[in-house]
């Protein structure tokens, strides 16, 4: 077995955490390896060492400032302005506010009111002549539908012979 | 009471991996800060000993990634722990100690995840399943975690002693 095959199940093998034949096949490759015996020898060292910090004790100006602390620390965020999801409506939204600041900043304001004004209601002509239209079309449909009816009613459909 | 029963462990978890006092004091505040914000997320299936060091080792591993900690000087041993029980035979405390202060030092080394393992399995003796919990992160990881860390020790322990021995040479 390779030296580098060993390492991965050194912390295992000293927490005994191997099965029996596993256990037995680092136990030998160690004792005919001294890298490795050396190696498992200094992990040995490095667990008591770290084992042996102790923990200490926090300063007595630490606990009086966390006492202070409130239970709810409102602070104002704007975080959620970075969120990606808002990005095309932030996009839409400065759009929006340099369309409005160059309307009301500008000197032809009455200029641009005024001509907004005539498509509008060149617009609302433009509807009202579409509607007109639309509505002869239905009262020359109208017309055609009696006589429609009348053709249908009277279909010959079995060649009988009215004579 | 939530100040009474946790401060110390934070406290001393930021200690030991950040390696700096005055950091890991101003660290166990901003922790406490988000412990009492986040107090209404707390699950209460949960096991809230876990919860809380879940929040402070993400918290710590954040800041460790935005201020590249590994860059600041970790607090010498000897500044904050005095010598503890050991052996009662001097020379051998020596040693001890110097093993202390080596793998003290040579946390600094081991990245976040693997040096969180270790604090988290062999200073604080928790199972590897507590720290699966505390990480996040499957039981094989943090095995594997903790054993790179352990052999990062041990070689930092021999180039110690290969030093010490270089010094006796001369």
């Amino acid at each position: 077995m390779k030296c580098t095959h060993i390492e991965p199940y050194l912390s295992p093998y000293l927490e005994k955490e191997l099965r029996p034949e596993k256990m037995s096949q680092i136990e030998n490759h160690i004792k005919t390896c001294p890298d490795c015996a050396e190696l498992l020898s200094n992990i040995k060292e490095a667990r008591a060492a770290l084992a042996g910090i102790p923990e200490i004790e926090i300063s007595r100006s630490l606990k009086k400032t966390l006492y202070k602390i409130p239970r709810k620390r409102f602070k104002l965020s704007f975080d959620f302005l970075f969120k990606p999801a808002l990005q095309p409506i932030l996009a839409a939204a400065t759009v929006m506010i340099t369309v409005i600041t160059l309307y009301s900043m500008n000197p032809e304001r009455e200029q641009i009111n005024k001509t907004i004004n005539q498509h509008i209601h060149m617009g609302y002509s433009k509807i009202e002549r579409l509607y007109a239209r639309a509505e002869s079309l239905t009262n020359t449909l109208a017309g055609y539908k009696e006589s429609v009816l009348f053709s249908i009613k009277n279909i010959d459909f079995f060649w009988e012979k009215n004579d | 009471m939530l100040i009474d029963m946790y401060s110390k462990k934070i406290f001393n978890l930021a200690y030991q991996f950040t390696g700096s006092y005055e950091t890991s004091e101003d660290l166990t505040q901003e922790i406490f800060i988000k412990v009492h914000n986040s107090l209404h997320k707390y699950d209460i299936g949960r096991n809230f000993n876990s919860w809380i060091l879940t929040l402070s080792r993400n918290f710590l591993i954040d800041h460790y990634r935005k201020t590249k900690l590994e860059t600041k000087k970790r607090t010498k041993f000897d500044d904050h722990y005095l010598d503890s029980e050991g052996h009662t035979d001097p020379e051998k405390k020596v040693l001890e100690n110097q093993s202390k202060k080596t793998v003290w030092k040579g946390l600094k080394s081991l990245s976040p995840d693997v040096r969180m393992a270790v604090i988290l399995r062999d200073i604080q003796e928790k199972k590897y399943e507590e720290i699966a919990e505390i990480m996040s992160s499957p039981l094989g990881t943090v095995k594997s975690r903790v054993n790179r860390g352990r052999i990062q020790l041990a070689d930092a322990i021999k180039d110690q002693k290969e030093k010490n021995n270089e010094m006796h040479t001369y």
